[in-house]
């Protein structure tokens, strides 16, 4: 065998390209090789930082992150005589279910035990790997006992069900207000579609079936409404039930049901959007006297706790908190409660305890319900954060709380 | 119903057209399908809000200050990036998918991501005969872009730019050798089609809510029409325009917005394998 | 060393080094397994389908619906072994899938290939894009907009201790298995004829041959093997609804094949390497991710067309000319 030049520059070129691609899949595993000596408890916030629903993950991944520095600011948690300090990781998902499973799966592979995560649609998807890896997860998540039920040990809801918001008081409203012909014009989501079903079963059990006289979904990002608000206005409704929209969505649907001569009244009872926003597309005129849930109005806070939240809030990003910012704070502060009650990283005894455990937070007690709750039907299990819950109407471009 | 439909019809596709125009002409003088129309759509709309809303300008006077401020960053994107690239269209097409990218990401950190609205001076509702009602803000912008597009066919067919542009368009060679320089006149092009797509960002933002990704959508609208219409013809891309408007409408209206959506890309695969040359070409 | 095996040793080679990685890591850092198997299997994936569209370039056919076909194979095999519990066996579920694409390719490829340049890209992108209104509208069998969730594993990857390690190895196996298939198609008579389609057309009719069934098979064969990558994927990430894989999927596979450089095999294997590689990374970054996704194409497209592997070629010139000069000068 004749050893040529050639040859062995062949050979180095080889022996440098094995090097070089188990060098490329390997350099994760190099990076950060020394670790600090204080443990760490992880939290993945799994939640969109851009695209449309950007404004609800930095919403949310702001309300965890101020209860992280609270918590740590206070010391971490002790569990058997070892601190522990939380740790938020992000991860984008662009509030794409596919990227949210992938992010949950880095997550998981960067030692995250417990997640916080956002809308039914991205949700959804994730539930058989929480259920795997038992991952703790707080969730702002509409629908009802499709999510949380006896299967989903795991998977805590921080705002209001569909089951609370729109079965209980989306139906008083509808009384109060003598709706005739209702209209749900919502996003074509999730979320959307879960909360038709709730709506539908609620009239049922109301006997009120007859007042709902068209349903339509429509993609979250729609900007003209018009061609679809023609095909519902033909049927003369006296109220659009707006469902899930965020802030420039409601707006733009009831700016251009206005403007096609639309009199009636509005709701939107699981989207939660952010007002200023809503107030200054829509136009001050427009939004009057549209009623929404979840709504703090900033002059009538109930305790100074969130008063304070509130102003460092303000303090920090420079405008008023989202509600999934406050509701997210509280879980997050009940599990970590929940995680030095329980003395131990054990995700079962963790859960077990969050179940029964009480605490006073922003809006004053906050625990967990679902079990043997009759509002509740075939939840099961107690994973359904409660505090109370506000109903606001827009006057004058500012939420008042509605009587 | 109908009534409303037909209206809302012709107001989407005087908005379609004038969102498409930039689009046309940029194919039509270039060859280039510019991604980053729907930037330039997002930049014109939030110029045209920091004008009014926080410097606090007239409505008119802002648009005014787009026209005059847009050529000159069309211009320095085409000297920047794509004058040297033009010759291979992967290049052209994929630098204008990075610029898109790379002002959208930009446009995120810089702006927020809060939704931002501008308001149009002229508001109130006209009633038309057949019970259908027209927003006054939606019939001034559709007169408005019908008057740019009319700017635009006689700034393209009478004016000694639009000569220039026209014989670059048909053979760059043969134009330099009757002395254009089909260099400026390209740049000249690109500015245009540039301050026209600002331009409908400035109008059609008064309508809807802005944001740095606001400039998607129209964009999607803006393709289907130019393909449909046939790439670069600015008279196909007019009449396209106005089928699309009155697809969404009578589609969204009588199908649902799903259906509608899906008969305008079902229409463009249609026109491209069996007329690639668009409803107005002469293949 | 036969220059004719060399390159097929390298590759055995590299092969082999990328499956010593899972107990090498699991050896040294432990806890960074998941990670890196994540990151990994993402690579490999991609390099399969940047080297699906690498070859379908050859024949000068630029498609911009790569991720439709992606949709296409993760829907069929998800439908079918998810939904509605049609086919028992994932394998199989993952060949239905493929062919799925490939029939779906075949119809449009056979009403599309005429097409050049840009009009070809347009209408796979408008194919891509009117996925998504179907998809969406109708729940059966579709599952709307929730998509479908619970996609099993393939049978057979439960032989290992965990799922990581077991989908790394399968997306090794495709991965290379791709190289493969590329490779010998790229030598053989059929990739050769491609290829001068790519380069001219009306020349390789005068040869008398039908370039339109090159085309068309070259185009099928892509879409097929990207519909297998597919319905891993669908297994993989365990849940697909109609935004999984976008307009951006389908620039991505571009990219790979830009960023690398389109002249050789090797353009989109680094490509793929480099960018998915980036993506994970870039993953908390929000909207930055945007901002240097932007930079990499502009800056590819103006200063290095050729990509990273014409980076050597374009150093060495750019340094000989230095060193002439220097040499000029001091003459």
């Amino acid at each position: 065998m004749r050893i040529s030049l050639k040859s062995i520059g062949m050979t180095v070129k080889l022996l440098a390209i094995v090097a070089l691609s188990a060098g490329l899949i390997m350099s994760p595993a190099m990076t950060g090789g020394v670790q600090a000596e204080v443990k760490k408890l992880k939290i993945l916030s799994n939640n969109p930082f851009s695209g449309k629903a950007a404004s609800w993950g930095f919403s949310q991944d702001r309300g965890v992150g101020l209860a992280v520095d609270k918590v740590n600011q206070a010391g971490g948690i002790k569990i058997n005589g070892e601190t522990y300090m939380w740790e938020k990781i992000q991860c984008d998902n662009r509030y794409i279910p596919a990227d949210a499973v992938s992010c949950l799966k880095r997550g998981v592979a960067q030692g995250a035990k417990f997640m916080c995560t956002l809308g039914g649609a991205v949700t959804k998807p994730q539930i058989p790997l929480i259920n795997k890896d038992k991952i703790v997860t707080i969730a702002a998540i509409a629908g009802g006992a499709d999510f949380t039920n006896a299967n989903n040990k795991y998977l805590f809801r921080t705002m209001p069900s569909a089951d609370l918001t729109i079965a209980i008081e989306g139906i008083k409203i509808y009384k109060k207000l003598g709706v005739k012909k209702l209209v749900l014009l919502t996003a074509d989501n999730v979320l959307g579609h879960s909360d038709a079903k709730t709506l539908k079963n609620a009239l049922k059990v109301n006997k009120m079936s007859d007042i709902l006289v068209a349903e339509e979904f429509v993609p979250i990002d729609t900007g003209d409404f018009t061609p679809v608000l023609t095909r519902v206005l033909a049927k003369n409704p006296d109220h659009i039930e707006g469902g899930a929209w965020p802030a420039a969505g409601l707006a733009l649907l009831i700016k251009q049901a206005r403007e096609l001569g639309y009199k009636g009244t509005f709701t939107n009872l699981s989207g939660a959007p952010k007002v200023g926003p809503l107030v200054k597309i829509g136009g001050k005129k427009n939004v009057e006297g549209v009623i929404m849930l979840r709504l703090w109005p900033p002059d009538q806070l109930p305790t100074q706790a969130f008063k304070d939240y509130w102003a460092e809030y303000r303090k920090l990003y420079k405008q008023d908190p989202g509600a999934n910012s406050w509701e997210s704070y509280m879980a997050f502060m009940h599990l970590s409660a929940a995680v030095e009650k329980a003395q131990s990283l054990d995700p079962d005894k963790i859960v077990a305890v969050m179940r029964d455990l009480k605490i006073v937070s922003l809006l004053g007690e906050l625990q967990l319900i679902g079990k043997d709750n009759p509002l509740l039907p075939g939840y099961g299990i107690n994973n359904q954060y409660t505090s109370p819950l506000p109903v606001t109407v827009l006057k004058d471009g500012n939420p008042i709380i509605y009587k | 119903m109908f009534m409303q439909m037909a209206v809302t019809g012709l107001v989407l596709g005087s908005i379609y057209m004038l969102v498409a125009s930039g689009l046309t002409l940029i194919y039509g003088i270039m060859h280039q399908v510019n991604m980053a129309h729907g930037v330039f759509f997002m930049l014109g709309a939030m110029a045209t809000y920091y004008a009014t809303e926080v410097i606090g300008l007239p409505y008119f006077v802002a648009l005014f200050a787009v026209v005059l401020v847009f050529p000159i960053i069309g211009a320095a994107f085409e000297r920047g990036i794509f004058r040297n690239i033009r010759h291979i269209w992967l290049a052209g097409y994929m630098a204008t998918v990075g610029v898109w990218m790379l002002m959208e990401g930009l446009g995120w950190q810089v702006f927020g991501t809060e939704q931002k609205a501008v308001s149009f001076p002229i508001t109130g509702l006209i009633r038309l005969p057949g019970g259908a009602v027209l927003p006054a803000n939606k019939l001034w912008v559709g007169l408005i872009a019908i008057a740019i597009m009319a700017g635009v066919y006689y700034l393209v067919g009478r004016t000694a730019l639009g000569r220039q542009l026209r014989a670059v368009e048909q053979n760059p060679r043969a134009a330099e050798l009757m002395g254009i320089n089909a260099d400026r006149a390209m740049a000249k092009g690109f500015a245009l089609g540039v301050t026209l797509a600002a331009l409908a960002g400035g109008l059609v933002s008064t309508l809807y809510s802005v944001d740095p990704s606001c400039g998607s959508t129209p964009m999607l609208k803006a393709f289907i029409i130019i393909i449909l219409g046939g790439l670069g013809n600015v008279t196909g891309s007019v009449i396209a325009a106005y089928i699309l408007g009155f697809i969404d409408s009578f589609g969204g209206s009588l199908l649902g917005y799903q259906a509608g959506h899906f008969m305008g890309f079902g229409l463009v695969i249609l026109i491209l394998i069996f007329k690639p040359s668009g409803i107005m070409g002469d293949e | 060393m036969n220059s004719r095996l060399a390159p097929y040793l390298t590759a055995l080679a590299v092969m082999a080094a990328l499956a010593l990685v899972p107990p090498l890591i699991k050896f040294i850092a432990p806890d960074k397994w998941e990670l890196t198997a994540h990151i990994g299997i993402k690579i490999l994936l991609n390099v399969g389908f940047g080297l699906c569209l690498w070859m379908m370039l050859q024949a000068g056919e630029l498609s911009l619906g790569q991720g439709g076909f992606i949709t296409i194979g993760a829907y069929t095999t998800g439908i079918l072994v998810a939904k509605y519990n049609l086919i028992s066996v994932v394998w199989l579920g993952y060949l239905a899938g493929a062919l799925a694409a490939a029939v779906i390719a075949l119809m449009l490829g056979y009403l599309i290939v005429h097409l050049k340049r840009i009009f070809f890209l347009l209408v796979t992108w408008s194919f891509a894009e009117m996925l998504h209104p179907v998809l969406t509208s109708f729940e059966h069998p579709f599952g709307g907009a929730m998509g479908i969730i619970d996609i099993p594993a393939p049978e057979g990857l439960t032989l290992f201790s965990e799922s990581w390690t077991g989908y790394y190895y399968l997306a090794l196996i495709y991965g290379f298995a791709v190289l493969w298939i590329v490779w010998r198609i790229a030598g053989s008579k059929v990739g050769l004829i491609t290829k001068s389609i790519g380069q001219n057309d009306t020349l390789v009719t005068f040869c008398g041959l039908y370039v339109r069934k090159y085309k068309v098979m070259i185009f099928v064969l892509g879409c097929f093997i990207t519909g297998i990558g597919g319905g891993i994927l669908a297994s993989y990430l365990t849940a697909i609804s109609p935004e999984t894989f976008t307009f951006f999927t389908s620039l991505d596979i571009i990219m790979f094949n830009l960023i690398g450089g389109m002249g050789t095999m090797a353009g989109p294997i680094v490509g793929a390497v480099i960018l998915s590689g980036l993506n994970e990374y870039l993953f908390a970054a929000g909207y930055w991710r945007m901002v240097v996704y932007g930079l990499i194409i502009i800056f590819f497209i103006t200063l290095l067309p050729g990509g990273m592997v014409s980076l050597p070629a374009a150093l060495r010139k750019r340094f000989t000319r230095k060193t002439k000069k220097q040499e000029v000068g001091l003459g």
